[in-house]
């Protein structure tokens, strides 16, 4: 067999997916082009809607796309080679049957052609790993919203894939469980997985994805790395006291907005970067104790409604 | 061969599915109460010990019948929402990223109920045989192969609800399977196509309606092996006949299998 014959694992060009006919024409994702590279962990983000499920069940192989191309790891996404290497967790997963959690990482794992004592050994390996050990043997339909998240998240990871699609991996997951995903994503990503995320929760994205998409309308409207993207936004934190009139006359007129927030706390939003070190020296200048001078970077959750409310208008 | 791990995925948990415990649970009851009802219909003293060969082997036959339509109910239930209720629940989606191909799905699944119904199929005739030939000594070896040939009227309805699965919700499917069981079944619809014309074509074209499930001709040549009598009153040609009706069904499960996999190949799973 042979091995990886392009460096992007992921690899999209003008993919799209089209629903319904005629006048009730839909596109669910349009023209959707992308590269990701081996250990990349790239996040997508979008309003409901948006196009992110359908774009990473196309990427999964479990839609057909209207029209585009799309390669993992080199080849077609239901190359059987490919599948022996990819994971995927889609965004709900009901058990309405009466199964134990070990028999049905079994079937998972036959699936995979993992032998017999490797299978059991790396079901106790993997349920461990997604916090589940102690509940091997319980039904899988007594389980709570986030325990049937891990156990979908141990199916996708039962095989050591080297490419992991996760479809809103943390939604039912609690703070400690969002702790123990992000710690596990990351070690596999240093083993060299590459992740592929969709995702609400901005702030889970922030914390564990290299790059980030944000989709739009079935349109993919930026794709940057997290640091572009989160870029510094002009705006400062000051915690001062005894700040003359005159002073505060001299920052209104620099700054676009000035929010008195009581207790000596302003936060003061510039035009520009440099309009930040104009507002140290006209505080400092003034007199007045300065206590606090923090400069804010702006959040993933800023960037993203910067950009969607940028394609509203 | 990835279709074997999902047809006895498939196998234990269409085990412990409800469908399964109320055929299971029907079908005790009807093992209960089947000497009192088969004296009461053919009117052969069968409860107790059977005297007579012919009373056993009637008292078989009616057992026969009544074990291929409970079996016939418990198979569309099993498999009423097999490939539509997956999609839904996303669980088809992870089964499709996994390396097995589209046609292996459809296989596993149909394998997976089809075991379970041989299963059954065999247990319940085993436990209506058994008794039977211990209290009067008659063997009814013929019940063997009419025991199989209600077994695969199981199996074809399997397949045609596995088969409409695809693209039918549950209770859909289940409404359309039990439409053309009923109107296939029917001797006065069947009887009706043929009356159309006179003969020959009338016949053929009563065989070509029953061809759609062909589970009625099917009974009707497993009761014939017990040693019943063909229904005069219906029609029909030469393909579903005798020896025919059979070989027809391993077709139809086949080319039913073969058309549901076709079907599941490019189908989005969302």
């Amino acid at each position: 067999m042979g091995g990886i014959i392009n460096a992007a694992v992921i690899e999209t060009k003008d993919l799209s997916k089209i629903y319904g006919y005629g006048d009730s024409e839909i596109a669910a994702v349009d023209k959707l082009s992308l590269s990701v590279g081996k250990g990349e962990i790239v996040g997508i983000l979008g309003p409901n809607g948006s196009g992110k499920t359908t774009a990473m069940r196309m990427l999964a192989g479990i839609v057909f796309p209207t029209s585009g191309t799309v390669s993992l790891l080199g080849r077609q996404p239901n190359d059987l080679w490919v599948k022996h290497r990819i994971g995927y967790l889609p965004e709900t997963l009901q058990f309405r049957s009466s199964i134990r959690a070990d028999e049905f990482l079994d079937f998972h794992a036959q699936l995979y052609g993992i032998g017999k004592d490797a299978r059991s050994r790396r079901i106790d390996e993997v349920l461990q790993a997604v916090g589940l050990i102690e509940n091997a043997q319980s039904r899988v339909r007594t389980f709570s919203k986030g325990m049937l998240q891990r156990i979908a998240l141990a199916q996708a990871i039962l095989h050591e894939p080297q490419l992991l699609f996760l479809d809103e991996p943390a939604s039912a997951l609690d703070p400690a469980g969002r702790r123990h995903l992000r710690e596990l994503l990351l070690s596999m990503q240093e083993r060299g997985a590459t992740i592929f995320i969709n995702s609400h929760q901005l702030s889970e994205v922030e914390l564990i994805c290299s790059r980030v998409g944000i989709m739009r309308r079935g349109r993919l409207i930026k794709i940057d790395d997290l640091e572009s993207m989160l870029k510094p936004v002009h705006q400062v934190d000051v915690k001062v006291t005894g700040l003359p009139e005159s002073s505060l006359a001299l920052i209104k007129k620099l700054a676009v907005k000035v929010v008195d927030k009581g207790g000596g706390v302003l936060t003061v939003s510039l035009r520009r970067e440099e309009n930040v070190s104009e507002l140290a020296e006209i505080i400092v200048h003034s007199g007045a104790d300065l206590q606090e001078f923090t400069p804010r970077r702006q959040d993933l959750e800023s960037a993203f409604l910067e950009e969607i409310e940028g394609v509203e208008r | 061969m990835k279709a074997w791990p999902l047809a006895l995925y498939t196998l234990k948990v269409t085990l412990k599915s409800k469908a399964t415990i109320a055929g299971l649970f029907v079908s005790l009851i009807y093992l209960t109460i089947i000497p009192a009802i088969s004296s009461a219909g053919e009117g052969t003293a069968v409860s107790g010990n059977v005297g007579a060969g012919a009373a056993g082997l009637d008292f078989l036959r009616f057992a026969l019948g009544g074990l291929d339509f409970i079996g016939m109910i418990m198979a569309v239930f099993i498999s009423l929402g097999s490939i539509h209720n997956e999609i839904e629940s996303g669980m088809m989606g992870v089964i499709a990223t996994k390396p097995i191909r589209r046609w292996q799905i459809i296989a596993g699944k149909w394998t997976g109920h089809a075991l379970l119904m041989t299963i059954y199929v065999f247990a319940i005739g085993f436990i209506l045989w058994l008794p039977l030939t211990l209290s009067t000594g008659i063997h009814a070896w013929s019940f063997a192969p009419a025991t199989a040939l209600v077994g695969l009227n199981l199996m074809a309805m399997i397949a045609l609800t596995l088969a409409l699965s695809i693209y039918m919700p549950a209770v859909s499917n289940g409404l359309v399977v039990f439409i053309i069981f009923a109107l296939t079944s029917s001797l006065r619809v069947v009887n009706a196509i043929s009356g159309f014309s006179s003969g020959i074509p009338g016949a053929v074209s009563a065989d070509l309606f029953r061809m759609l499930l062909p589970v009625g001709p099917v009974a009707a040549e497993a009761a014939n092996l017990m040693g019943g009598k063909v229904d005069p009153d219906a029609q029909t040609a030469f393909f579903l006949t005798g020896t025919w009706s059979f070989v027809y069904e391993i077709i139809y499960i086949g080319a039913l299998i073969l058309i549901a996999s076709l079907a599941f190949q490019k189908l989005d799973l969302d």
